[in-house]
């Protein structure tokens, strides 16, 4: 499935993460036309223990109270917003604050329980857009050129086995801990040995989609002490199929690819940025790249600010 | 000498590639400005023609070409020659994937480093790799020779049927049905003969270091027990 | 199924006047002196036949597959196979034990030519059901029925128009013979319709006997270049085929002979090993970029075909449509090869007709049925086949072991070995004069003319004017399982069979 890019600007300061995310995925327009999303991290500003939820809601007549009935319920809205969408349905985004990360999840799971109604995430440190439809659309929508961040990644898919919907763009996001995302191109094909003992561990699947898979697996490591890059290597060992997946953390990102090297990676790096794309095309919307690295296969790079 | 430039900022791949069909006919070179690593560019051209690609080129590049020189000033995706009947591809950066996957004849340059499975399934012709050259090098490989004059990673000459590939530098592992052969007169002639043609120039002693992999056994599937090496 | 080979000794001795000792493999080439055939010995591809005493005797009977060349070839009708009742024990048959005791004696799976052999749902589960008077039949004998059919109008600019909707699928040179792909080609042009030149390169003469030609690109790309992609009227990226579900294809050294090793371009001897998977199309973004990448060598002239085998039908054919395919083949598991494991044959695959049912549903979830075009292909032998593909979702057919049967074949299963001995699957020069091509042509066209008739009676008698007008509420189903495959309606039920309580 797809195309993807990821960025880092080195400094740790606030650049225009959303703008050349749109741009690197545009240029991979071409390899994914079913949906695309990214997840710019850093830009946000929210206080400790505040969250920014995107719940995707039918046009339907008191649907959108109900739902925020349901999170007033549990915590008063701070702040709200609505974006209107395609095919009859709008994101309404809002800010809540909570008194721990753990109460997240069964927050977005009583608000999944409202027919018409999906959680498409729930983020502290980034910001999640996704949606149907083409990159340039999708950024008109949102806006996504002005959001400024300090890294993202990003995603454009083309879908193999599972639903074209927003909730099944990329990226995904695992709640075992915060803010870790997935952007992934290529299938998992021991899916259910990787899904298994996650459930078994009591980590909740709300898809049979592989990039849920691996972002729950990521997060799992990191949950166990794996640094980013160790949890990358593992997952080169213990996944199989043909996969390149980039993963977004509150401070970095990285990449990993299988042991056979059937999907495409580069990367270029410079003293300010550190760039990784399927293809050329997309990083040389950030950068000069005059010097690219081939990810070789079972390799995997990262970059931690 | 004529020539002439096409821009092709803003073009789609199918705008850019009539141009240079129509282009070809009437002049001997063609200069590509601004490709952004556009795909497929001069696909099936099977005009005689010069061409440069005034920068990098996506994957592709230059595929079913049949005669055509091909000149890629900065680097090329995945595939770059793929499938090409007779003609040159010469990259003066990197490469992806695949270089010179499936091609009967003509010569694919890559100036530096290449990813994995370089000159897989190819039947004839030559492969340059001036830099390091990935995983199951010459995969599948049905004749022609590829030529590294870097290091080749694992599984080099991975189920290898016919045709040599030549290793300056360290060859990590060898892949099913490939063994390690010296180099005799005849080839290195050859070598003297075809890298210095590409800007290659290499020491006596560079030559020395050389290796080939060749194949055991041209059955390596079905073949008769007697048959195999 | 057992077969038991009977051999007349009276009749075997009758008349030794033949005409020309090749035909029969005799050894002994003074026909004055000639009193012993062995035609039945020397033609038999599974050696059920000893010579004992100078005579040959149909000894090995667990052998035999029941092609009964040895019967069609005997000159004096002195044999006779017939099949007998499998003894079954539970699960044990005759041919189970034969076929371990082969395994124990080789150490290897068994390889052989065609499709799946045993019973699964066909398209003899279904029928059309005929119009009386709450709709019209129309007229056979007085009134017109189409049958041509437009493929591949969604992006190329040269469409393939063919005047009736069955296809010969692709089988390469090197498979079969030169003899061989020159009678399919113009049996093609007769009937006019399209033939396909499989993965083998394609053959100059095939070229100037067929009117329609569509060049095939599969794994191993042999003979594949611009010019042999811009000679076609179309262009198939294989990426599987019913009968090898996920599996390369290997032609043995014995059979690439000088011919086919010029037309392929590589080297005499050689095994040819196409990949089990093109090595540049590992997911659906490859594809949509090899279909790019074609249609801008063919500069978007002709249509792109993408031909699968059964498998994920749904999401195969979807990606494969959003890729930009003009015209998508699904290859049920009753589709044939040269050569494929017996396993892989046998128990891979899902069946044609739920196949086809499973790809035009895909085709409508993602809007995208008005623009592609569907090919049906595997195990379709009949007008009747024909029709019901096409009520079942199909826009046109493949044909491929029918043609065969056409000219000869006996589905003997050994075309693998190089020695058909019917001059189809060989590159042997003797074996290849037993096929006449020019005979061999006029069958083809009159094997597809006949089967378009039909269909068409079929069509008419469902009321309809139009061959591609057929649809699935013209058929019936006769079997549960066939209704429950294809979402048919239950004959006599009228709606279609499902299981309560399952989703």
């Amino acid at each position: 499935m797809c195309g993807i890019a990821g960025v880092v600007y080195k400094d740790k300061k606030l650049h225009h993460v959303g703008d050349d995310l749109t741009k690197m995925l545009d240029a991979l327009q071409h390899r994914g036309p079913d949906s695309a999303g990214l997840a710019i991290y850093g830009g946000l500003g929210l206080k400790e223990n505040e969250y920014l939820l995107n719940i995707e809601v039918k046009e339907k007549h008191g649907l959108l109270e109900a739902v925020k009935e349901t999170v007033n319920t549990a915590t008063p809205i701070k702040k709200e917003e609505i974006i209107p969408s395609v095919e009859n349905y709008m994101i309404y985004r809002c800010k809540i604050g909570l008194s721990s990360f753990s109460e997240l999840k069964p927050l977005i799971m009583d608000i999944d329980k409202i027919d018409n109604v999906t959680v498409l995430n729930g983020a502290h440190s980034f910001e999640m857009i996704k949606d149907v439809g083409l990159v340039k659309d999708i950024a008109a929508r949102y806006d996504t050129t002005s959001k400024m961040g300090t890294h993202g990644i990003g995603h454009t898919r083309f879908s193999t086995e599972s639903l074209v919907d927003r909730y099944h763009a990329h990226p995904f996001q695992s709640y075992i801990i915060p803010d870790i995302t997935v952007v992934h191109n290529g299938q998992i094909t021991n899916y259910w040995k990787i899904r298994d003992p996650l459930e078994r561990k009591g980590h909740i699947f709300e898809t049979n989609n592989d990039t849920e898979c691996i972002v729950h697996y990521i997060a799992d490591k990191l949950s166990e002490g794996y640094k980013l890059e160790e949890a990358l290597e593992q997952s080169v060992k213990d996944m199989d199929g043909p996969f390149s997946y980039i993963v977004g953390t509150p401070n970095g990102v990285g990449i990993a690819k299988d042991q056979l090297g059937l999907r495409p990676g580069v990367m270029a790096e410079n003293n300010e940025v550190f760039a990784i794309a399927s293809e050329e095309v997309s990083l040389r919307e950030v950068m000069d790249t005059h010097d690219i690295d081939q990810i070789a296969p079972g390799e995997t790079r990262s970059y931690t600010i | 000498m004529s020539e002439f430039i096409i821009n092709a900022e803003n073009q789609p791949p199918r705008e850019v590639n009539r141009d240079i069909r129509k282009a070809a006919v009437d002049y001997d070179s063609i200069v590509v400005k601004n490709p952004n690593a556009m795909h497929y560019i001069a696909a099936g051209l099977i005009e005689p023609v010069e061409i440069v690609i005034d920068g990098s080129a996506g994957y592709f590049a230059g595929t079913m070409i049949d005669g055509a020189k091909i000149h890629i000033t900065e680097n090329a995706g995945w595939f770059p020659g793929d499938n090409m009947t007779s003609g040159e591809v010469i990259i003066d950066g990197s490469a992806g994937d695949g270089v010179g996957q499936g091609i009967y004849g003509g010569t694919v340059t890559v100036k530096r480093d290449v990813g994995s499975r370089t000159g897989e399934i190819m039947k004839g012709g030559t492969i340059i790799v001036g830099g390091n050259s990935g995983f199951m090098t010459g995969l599948f490989m049905m004749g022609g020779r590829i030529i590294i004059l870097g290091d080749v990673s694992q599984d080099a000459g991975e189920s290898i049927i016919r045709g040599a590939i030549y290793v300056r530098g360290s060859v990590e592992s060898l892949g099913k049905n490939a063994k390690i052969d010296e180099l005799n007169n005849d080839d290195l002639t050859e070598l003297k003969e075809l890298l210095p043609e590409y800007g290659f120039d290499l020491s006596e002693k560079d030559y020395e270091s050389f290796k080939k992999i060749v194949p055991r056994s041209n059955r390596p599937f079905y073949g008769k027990e007697s048959e195999e090496g | 199924m057992p077969f038991k080979v009977e051999r007349d000794h009276n009749l075997c001795k009758r008349e030794f006047n033949r005409p020309g000792c090749c035909w029969y493999m005799c050894d002994n080439r003074d026909e004055e002196l000639c009193k012993n055939c062995y035609s039945c010995f020397n033609n038999c591809p599974h050696d059920v036949y000893e010579i004992i005493d100078d005579e040959p005797y149909p000894l090995h009977h667990e052998n035999c597959v029941g092609c009964r060349i040895c019967e069609e070839m005997c000159p004096n009708n002195a044999i006779e196979v017939n099949a007998v009742p499998e003894d079954r024990r539970n699960v044990w048959t005759q041919s189970d034990i034969v076929e371990i005791g082969r395994k124990s004696e080789t150490g290897s799976y068994k390889v052989r030519g065609c499709g799946a052999t045993r019973v699964i749902p066909t398209f003899d589960d279904l029928v059309v059901i005929p119009a009386q008077v709450s709709r019209p039949p129309i007229d056979k004998y007085r009134e017109p029925c189409n049958t041509k059919v437009t493929l591949g109008a969604r992006f190329a600019e040269n469409p393939l128009v063919i005047d009736t909707p069955i296809m010969i699928a692709a089988m390469s040179f090197g498979a079969l013979s030169k003899e061989a792909k020159i009678s399919l080609a113009m049996g093609a042009t007769l009937a006019g319709t399209a033939t396909n030149t499989g993965e083998g390169g394609m053959l100059p003469e095939e070229r100037r006997y067929a009117s329609k030609l569509i060049a095939q690109y599969a794994s191993g790309r042999f003979g594949v270049s611009a010019k042999y992609l811009n000679n076609s009227e179309a262009v198939e990226i294989k990426i599987g085929q019913g009968a090898k579900s996920g599996m390369g294809g290997h032609l043995l050294g014995e059979k690439v002979t000088a011919d086919v090793s010029r037309i392929r371009m590589i080297p005499e001897g050689t095994d040819a090993l196409s990949p089990a998977r093109h090595m540049d199309i590992v997911g659906p973004e490859d594809l949509s970029m090899k279909i790019s990448q074609l249609r801008e060598i063919t500069d978007w002239k002709v249509p792109i075909i993408v031909k699968f085998t059964s498998g994920r039908v749904s999401d195969d054919v979807k990606i494969a449509a959003k890729a930009g395919a003009d015209i998508i083949v699904v290859d049920g598991m009753q589709g044939g090869t040269g050569a494929g494991p017996d396993v892989v044959t046998e128990h891979s695959g899902v069946p044609t007709i739920a196949a086809i049912v499973e790809a035009d549903e895909a085709l409508k979830q993602i809007n995208l049925r008005s623009k592609v075009n569907l090919v049906a292909g595997g195990g379709i032998r009949n007008g009747a086949d024909v029709a019901k593909a096409i009520a079942l979702g199909a826009d046109a057919v493949y044909i491929a072991t029918a043609a065969l049967v056409s000219i000869g074949c006996r589905v003997c299963q050994m075309c693998f070995a190089g020695t058909c001995r019917k001059g189809i699957a060989t590159q042997n020069p003797q074996l290849r004069r037993r096929l006449d091509y020019i005979e061999g042509g006029k069958r083809v066209a009159r094997y597809i003319e006949a089967m378009t008739e039909e269909a068409v009676m079929l069509t008419q008698q469902a009321g309809n004017t139009d061959l591609l007008k057929l649809e699935k509420d013209d058929l019936r189903a006769l079997t549960l399982e066939s209704s429950t495959l294809t979402g048919v309606k239950m004959a006599g039920l009228e709606k279609p069979f499902k299981y309560k309580g399952i989703i």
